[in-house]
């Protein structure tokens, strides 16, 4: 026995030697990026979870982007931004052109064909694409030009404020030639799609819907190609996707636009590492570059690594997202307005931020982002954490301990209800869980039992959007730009397992959320959503708490960095290891 | 033994034939709709969610396209108060809350009348034409409906019903032409209370469909090799498991081995040298191990021995890919060096336990006749121990070794996690998690085969090592 | 006995005689009390089991060992016990006066307080002492008295505290999901070790009339009343419990018509005639079964439908983990049935029962006794591995695994991980030493 455990140690001890003696050096010019697992698939159409869309990014290109510096809207693969013009029936023509330096990996320019080719692939109803489809309704054909193979104009059937967002940034633009190679797509055209549903029965609709669905679209480096800088190189599944810099791509000469031109590293690799803590030993280690979404905690402790702070800068930025604590309004016990605003003022924010998300946080009165001067209502005081003012409207709401067992109880519907209520957030998310107990806590000193109720995302996810809950945690996250409020604060979103998960809104806000969204002039329309901020402080269906920052980490070895507040939180196509030596 | 061997074979279809139904009926019944969660992917795992769900054509696009829109079995038993075209109702809320209306007044018929009444109704409701005079009417009367969807008690309903007409009867006239259709489902309603019979729930009866129902179509699929295809990237099943089980089996493999070479040494050891200071130190060793949970060893290993702030010793989770062009001895050494973290968390738990129950049985044996008389003949202690008392304190060791098989397949979910290893426990985990229903079932299928098979080979096992247990003696 | 044909030699008189005397040689004053005697007389063991006791005693107390209460105390003028009162208030017996409704217990202006040693609960969050303090750094605390001896977490709560009530958890989850895996296990283990596929004999109207009744028996028992059973599931455990009773009790009259409809009808002699039920066999089938479907599944389902509680995850693990009991009895019966000793006690004509329970079952039991130490150990560490995922035990429920999980992301504050740890350690070790110990005292060879 001592001889076979002799035998095992010796041989540990060789494999340690002859590993350490010949270590495969990474190439400086190349990123490794952290990601928590693997996307879904690399196709723009078909998925839509925010990891694949962040690698996207490089492979495929929009017509428009939001540049990560800026936050303004640029051409991408437009050569500027577009026309809006409507018409007398009130339809929204948008009319773009695309670059003309603009080909794909074949060498053949991407044209307005393509654009169309694209449209009908999302508006085809046998494609797996339910939940980017319904964004493009509207959409009632495009016209092309003859004369003109890189200009169309996008045509909606209503006025719509998102319009230009959802077909500029929404929209990757796929190679007619390389996924349709049948020609499947041709003889259809998107106006007869729009108008005649019978198409939709069609064999070769279908036929391309299953080769479009099947996974070599999604996962086939022989397949998945656009006209970003960066072509799909290798996905070894659970591990990591290598993305790799295209020889004589066609942007490299229009460096200077704006960040999506700028590709400077040879390979861009994400490396699937499934836990934050491990991810970040790989870190330390060297074998990763960049880590774009640090625990709070982490990234408090990270300075004190001195193998941290040698190779790594860290960077900071506020999240287009904001944190809230939703008390369902369709619950009998939230029916009164004070009771809601009681429930805000056992909420120390500041604390939270402080104790929870370590100060790398700041506190939000509204759906809107701080750093959007024009929308954001700073006349708002949040409510204070006041244990006594809670207690005062309690009571005014009619809550009092009447059997004196230290739990507040009230007469609702002719019943004796005590209060007690579920918080309910998603299993494995910290954060949330650490807000829930000091709620519990406050809450317990004014007579309100509260139990935390964590459960797997999706079981959550379907509790909230059935109103099955009485208090929860959440986070919203948006794009840059205009928001639409419809979907989460409009009355009929309550409905159907819609979005507005906590029942608010009357006919009121609902008409005020309608007009914002087809107001096109900016400071009409911020004056409408700071008043849709008040009526939602004021209602305290939702009590926003804080919007957080990205916490970054980035290898010192590259130059041009810089955070954004929009996902992915930075431009990793842009930083330059070249520059700095 | 041959025959005994091929009849346990045989019996190993009916069994996987009730496993495979058992994890369907959980995977109808557990929580959370796959149909909602393709939907709903966009919205990442800290809830970010940039886009809406879609509606409810998409639901229904999306559900045909799975096959859930099929019957569930080949028939049904239920009560006769409800019904074989039940499983049409789309949404499972709305579904299981008409079932219950007809289980409580004893007449599906009557309910799909409610439910059709109903759905003319929302329709209607839903054509009119957004009034801003009217709207806020509008917008109750649109929750009130949704509320009779999801409502079964008698009393509530009445009170939305008392709504409806209170809100109909209203100011706003835009309403008034839906009326006649309310009356329609109200008298619908009506209908289902009039004609209450309370005795019908407690007559059995059985509904059959015939086989296009989704349990025929995914077995005879399963049984033609076809797998499907996961809800989460569309990918077939079978290269799915295929690539996680590469990782797992070489894991698992290297692991059980390994702890059964150190364990049941160290067991045999602790029976003979019983009592001594040794014996007792080894012990508590073992104990130590195998009370520290494998997550919090797993971290506390990487953290101090990966290339962090300690020792760089062994390779963190996410290093380089191993070359194609390297040496072939470089690719052997450097898997072996890349897993060893891995496979001493895999390892270390389970060493306590063999060993403890190696110790046992050794015990056991050393305390039976024919021992004593080993020891009397003047055999060398030794030739007793690993001789003659081994092969018959195996006995408890074997009846683990059932338990091997599966493992070999089902991985680990946290030590998977914590090393980034991309094998069976995290796929099987992840599409838990997704209700992803193809992958789970074919992952359970497979580990089912294999327990069967562990098992087998462990009762066979009982009988080579002692002769006494006999699965061919009739006992007459 | 005499249903499987083996009563050749089974004589009245002679039956009798032989009982007494195999009684007299083997056990002077009961089988039990003679096992306990040589526990006795083991140290280790000894030990072990006054240290499980000392665990008991630290979870039962577990309210007047930390609280954020005093014990006694004079406030206003009146002399109050507050933490024995919570007791009777939650019961519904008194009530709180209205001085004493939901105060800040630390603030108050007590003329006297005595507090419990730790005077805090698990989820009481001291804000001067966040962010993990250690138990050896400076806490501003008012004064010794408030110490957090073992430290604080990251958002404040004591970790004593904590580690006081993980105990009742630990205690818990160990002993009742056990109890459950072991009850099922080997009562199962028994039918197929012992009657093995040949031995179990029953008339052929029984088995048609078993299975004939079975499916009505179920649609009467869930069937209908599966609306039941879901609200009570949803509602709370002891209701379930409730309607799970009624449900069995509908279950088993069904079935007893069966059996009573069937006993005038085994007097003809073609239904009556016995047949074969091959008991291992089912037994097996059903363990292989159970071991096919993933725990975690199961685990998932159940806390999806119903809220998350410590009852259902200890129910889901009991549920489970009887395979290995069975099988470890089961595998040992189909040894020591073929013994010469079981086999005189059957030829003395010893009832079937009584072979079993005197006989058999009791020298199975020593591999047993390391599964089940082994067990309760591992349903503990289940536990742990279940916060670590973050399924199952509900949130604000402080267990020693979720303490280290805690941990796991802050390897500096060993305060989180080593309190645990330890108390893991020595409650797992604890039992495999009281298991060995009982094993070898019931195993005869194995004394000295």
């Amino acid at each position: 026995m001592r001889k076979s455990l002799c035998s095992i140690i010796a041989f540990l001890c060789a494999c340690l030697v002859i590993s350490s003696c010949s270590t495969y050096k990474n190439n400086p010019t190349q990123v490794v990026l952290w990601q928590l697992g693997d996307p879904g698939m690399l196709n723009p159409v078909l998925a839509s979870d925010l990891g694949s869309e962040d690698i996207d990014n490089n492979i495929f290109q929009p017509l428009l982007n939001f540049d990560y510096r800026t936050l303004k809207l640029v051409p991408v693969l437009a050569d500027t931004l577009p026309t809006v013009k409507i018409d007398s029936a009130g339809r929204m023509l948008i009319t773009f052109e695309i670059r003309k330096e603009a080909k794909w990996d074949n060498g053949s320019p991407v044209t307005a064909k393509d654009v169309e080719f694209t449209l009908k692939v999302i508006k085809n109803p046998a494609v797996n694409d339910e939940a980017l489809r319904s964004y493009y309704d509207m959409v009632s054909d495009i016209i092309l030009y003859p004369d003109k193979p890189k200009k169309f104009t996008v045509v909606y059937n209503e006025k719509y404020m998102m319009a230009v967002i959802a077909t500029g940034t929404d929209t990757y633009i796929l190679p007619e030639y390389r996924y349709d190679s049948n020609k499947y797509m041709e003889s259809f055209t998107v106006k007869q799609m729009y108008y005649d549903t019978s198409t939709a029965h069609n064999p070769k609709m279908i036929a391309f819907a299953k080769s479009f669905n099947a996974d070599k679209y999604s996962r086939d480096t022989n397949y998945v190609s656009g006209s970003g800088a960066y072509q799909f190189k290798s996905w070894a599944t659970g591990q990591r996707i290598v993305l790799m810099k295209k020889n004589n791509w066609w942007g490299d000469d229009l460096k200077t636009k704006n960040c999506f031109f700028e590709a400077n590293p040879s390979k861009l690799i994400y490396q699937t590492i499934n836990d934050m803590t491990s991810a970040l030993v790989s870190l330390k280690a060297g074998n990763i570059d960049v880590i774009g979404n640090i625990k709070p905690s982490d990234f408090a402790e990270l300075p004190k690594s001195e193998k941290f702070s040698q190779n790594f800068n860290t960077y900071r930025t506020l999240k287009l997202s904001y944190s809230y604590i939703g008390l369902n309004m369709a619950n009998p016990k939230f029916a009164d307005i004070r009771t809601r605003q009681a429930i805000a003022h056992l909420i120390d924010v500041p604390r939270i931020i402080r104790n929870v998300y370590y100060g790398y946080a700041q506190q939000v009165i509204g759906p809107v982002t701080p750093m959007d001067s024009l929308n954001y209502n700073y006349s708002i005081k949040p409510y204070s954490f006041n244990i006594d003012t809670a207690r005062a409207l309690l009571a005014a709401a009619g809550w009092k301990d009447s059997d004196g067992d230290g739990i507040l109880d009230k007469k609702i519907d002719g019943k004796k209800t005590d209060f007690i209520i579920d918080y309910l957030c998603n299993a494995g998310n910290e954060q949330r869980k650490k807000v829930g107990l000091m709620f519990k806590e406050e809450a317990r000193k004014v007579g309100i039992e509260v139990n935390i109720v964590q459960q797997e995302a999706n079981v959550f996810r379907s509790n909230l959007k059935t109103h099955n809950f009485d208090v929860c945690m959440d986070v919203w996250g948006f794009q840059p730009g205009p928001m639409d409020f419809k979907q989460i604060f409009y009355t009929t979103s309550a409905l159907n397992k819609g979005s507005n998960v906590i029942s608010f809104g009357d006919a009121k806000s609902d008409a005020l959320i309608d007009s914002i969204r087809v107001e096109l002039d900016e400071t009409k329309r911020a004056k409408m959503i700071k008043r849709l901020q008040e009526i939602m402080h004021e209602q305290c269906g939702d009590i926003f708490l804080c919007a957080q920052q990205a916490l970054i980490a980035v290898n010192k070895r590259y130059s041009n960095v810089y955070p954004s507040c929009n996902m992915p939180f930075f431009w990793e196509a842009g930083f330059d290891a070249n520059a700095r030596k | 033994m041959l025959q005994y061997i091929t009849k346990r074979v045989l019996i190993f279809i009916p069994t996987l034939l009730v496993i495979s139904f058992i994890m369907f009926m959980l995977g109808v019944y557990a929580p959370g709709d796959p149909v909602e969660t393709i939907l709903a992917r966009q919205q990442g795992e800290s809830g970010l969610s940039v886009r809406n769900i879609a509606d409810e054509a998409a639901y229904m696009s999306v559900r045909h396209k799975l096959g859930l829109d099929l019957p569930l079995f080949y028939f049904s038993i239920t009560n006769s108060t409800s019904s074989d075209t039940l499983y049409r109702i789309p949404k499972a809320d709305v579904r299981e809350s008409m079932a219950h209306i007809a289980f409580i007044n004893g007449s599906w018929p009557n309910v799909a009348r409610y439910y059709s009444a109903l759905k003319q109704f929302e329709s209607e409701l839903n054509y009119l034409r957004t009034d801003s005079l009217c709207q806020e009417d509008i917008i109750a009367a649109k929750k009130n409906v949704n509320e009779l969807y999801v409502n079964y008690d008698q009393s509530k309903i009445a009170s939305i019903f008392s709504n409806l007409t209170s809100i109909l009867n209203g100011k706003c006239k835009v309403l008034q032409p839906l009326s006649s259709k309310f009356v329609a489902l109200k008298n619908t309603e009506l209908f289902i209370v009039d004609h209450q019979s309370s005795y019908a729930k407690f007559i059995p009866a059985i509904h059959w469909y015939g086989f296009r129902n989704q349990y025929h179509h995914w077995l005879v699929n399963f049984l033609r090799g076809n797998f499907g295809f996961s809800y989460q990237d569309m990918r077939p099943v079978s290269s799915i498991i295929w690539d996680a089980m590469k990782w797992t089996l070489g894991i698992s493999f290297a692991s059980v081995m390994l702890a059964y070479f150190i364990a049941i040494p160290l067991g045999v050891k602790a029976a003979t040298t019983k009592g001594s200071k040794k014996e007792r130190a080894t012990t508590t060793g073992l104990f130590m191990l195998y009370s520290l949970p494998n997550f919090w060893i797993a971290t506390i290993l990487i953290i101090f021995f990966c290339g962090g702030d300690w020792f760089s010793w062994f390779p963190a989770p996410g290093a380089a890919p191993i070359p194609a062009d390297a040496p072939f001895q470089y690719h052997i050494t450097q898997g072996i060096y890349r897993l060893i973290l891995p496979l001493i968390c895999w390892t270390y738990t389970s060493l306590a336990f063999i060993s403890r129950q190696m110790r046992g049985g050794m015990l056991n044996t050393l305390g039976q006749d024919y021992i004593r008389t080993a020891r009397a003949k003047g055999l060398p202690e030794e030739r007793v121990v690993w001789k003659h008392a081994l092969r018959n304190s195996l006995l408890p060791v074997i009846t683990l070794f059932a338990n091997v098989f599966p493992l070999l397949l089902s991985g680990s979910v946290v030590i998977e996690e914590i090393f980034s290893i991309p094998g069976m426990g995290q796929v099987s985990y992840n599409a838990l998690i997704a209700n992803d229903y193809p992958v789970v079932f074919a992952n359970t299928m497979f580990a089912a085969l294999l327990t069967l098979g562990g098992t087998l080979i462990a009762d066979i096992l009982y009988a080579v090592a002692d002769p006494r247990i006999s699965y061919s003696k009739t006992i007459a | 006995m005499r249903e499987s044909g083996y009563n050749i030699f089974g004589g009245a008189a002679k039956k009798k005689v032989s009982e007494t005397m195999i009684n007299e040689v083997l056990s002077p004053e009961g089988y039990w009390k003679m096992v306990f005697r040589q526990l006795r007389k083991n140290k280790i063991a000894t030990y072990s089991l006054r240290f499980i006791l000392f665990l008991a005693i630290l979870s039962t107390f577990a309210d007047l060992l930390a609280n954020e209460k005093p014990l006694v105390c004079e406030y206003n003028k009146h002399l109050y016990f507050p933490v024995c009162k919570s007791y009777f208030v939650s019961a519904g017996i008194t009530e709180w006066p209205a001085e004493l409704q939901n105060v800040e217990w630390k603030e108050l202006n007590y003329q006297w307080a005595i507090f419990p040693p730790v005077p805090y609960l698990p989820q009481n969050i001291d804000e001067a002492n966040v962010h993990s303090v250690g138990p050896f750094d400076k806490q501003p605390v008012k004064s010794l008295r408030w110490r957090h001896w073992l430290g604080t977490d990251e958002l404040g709560h004591d970790i004593f505290a904590a580690m006081i009530y993980g105990t009742r958890i630990a205690m818990l989850v160990g002993v009742f999901s056990m109890g459950i895996a072991t009850l099922i296990g080997l009562i199962l283990g028994l039918l197929a070790g012992y009657f093995g596929d040949n031995r179990l004999k029953v008339s052929r109207i029984r088995v048609i009339f078993n299975l004939l009744f079975l499916a009505p028996a179920v649609f009467y028992a869930v069937g209908i009343r599966s609306y039941e059973l879901t609200e009570a599931f949803t509602h709370s455990f002891i209701s379930f419990l409730g309607q799970c009773f009624i449900s069995l009790l509908i279950f088993s009259g069904v079935m007893s018509i069966g059996n009573i409809l069937a006993m005038p009808l085994r007097r003809i002699q073609f239904l009556g005639k016995k047949i074969n039920i091959p008991a291992d066999i089912i037994v097996s089938r059903c363990i292989e079964i159970i071991m096919s479907i993933p725990t975690l599944f199961l685990i998932m389902s159940v806390i999806a439908i119903a809220k998350p509680s410590l009852m259902m995850v200890m129910l889901v693990i009991g549920a489970t983990a009887w395979t290995g009991i069975a099988r470890f009895v089961r595998a040992e019966l189909l040894r020591i049935r073929e013994l010469e000793y079981i086999e005189a006690a059957q030829a003395l004509g010893y009832s079937q029962l009584r072979t079993i329970f005197r006989h058999a079952l009791p020298n199975a039991l020593s591999p047993v006794l390391i599964a089940v130490a082994f067990g309760v150990a591992g349903a503990i560490l289940t536990e742990a591995t279940l916060s670590f995922l973050g399924i199952g035990v509900p949130a604000d429920t402080i267990t020693w695994g979720a303490l280290l999980s805690e941990a796991r992301s802050k390897p500096a504050a060993w305060w989180l991980a080593v309190f645990p740890g330890i108390a893991i350690f020595i409650t797992v070790t604890v039992y495999n030493l009281l298991g060995e110990g009982l094993s070898e005292a019931m195993d005869p060879r194995l004394r000295k």
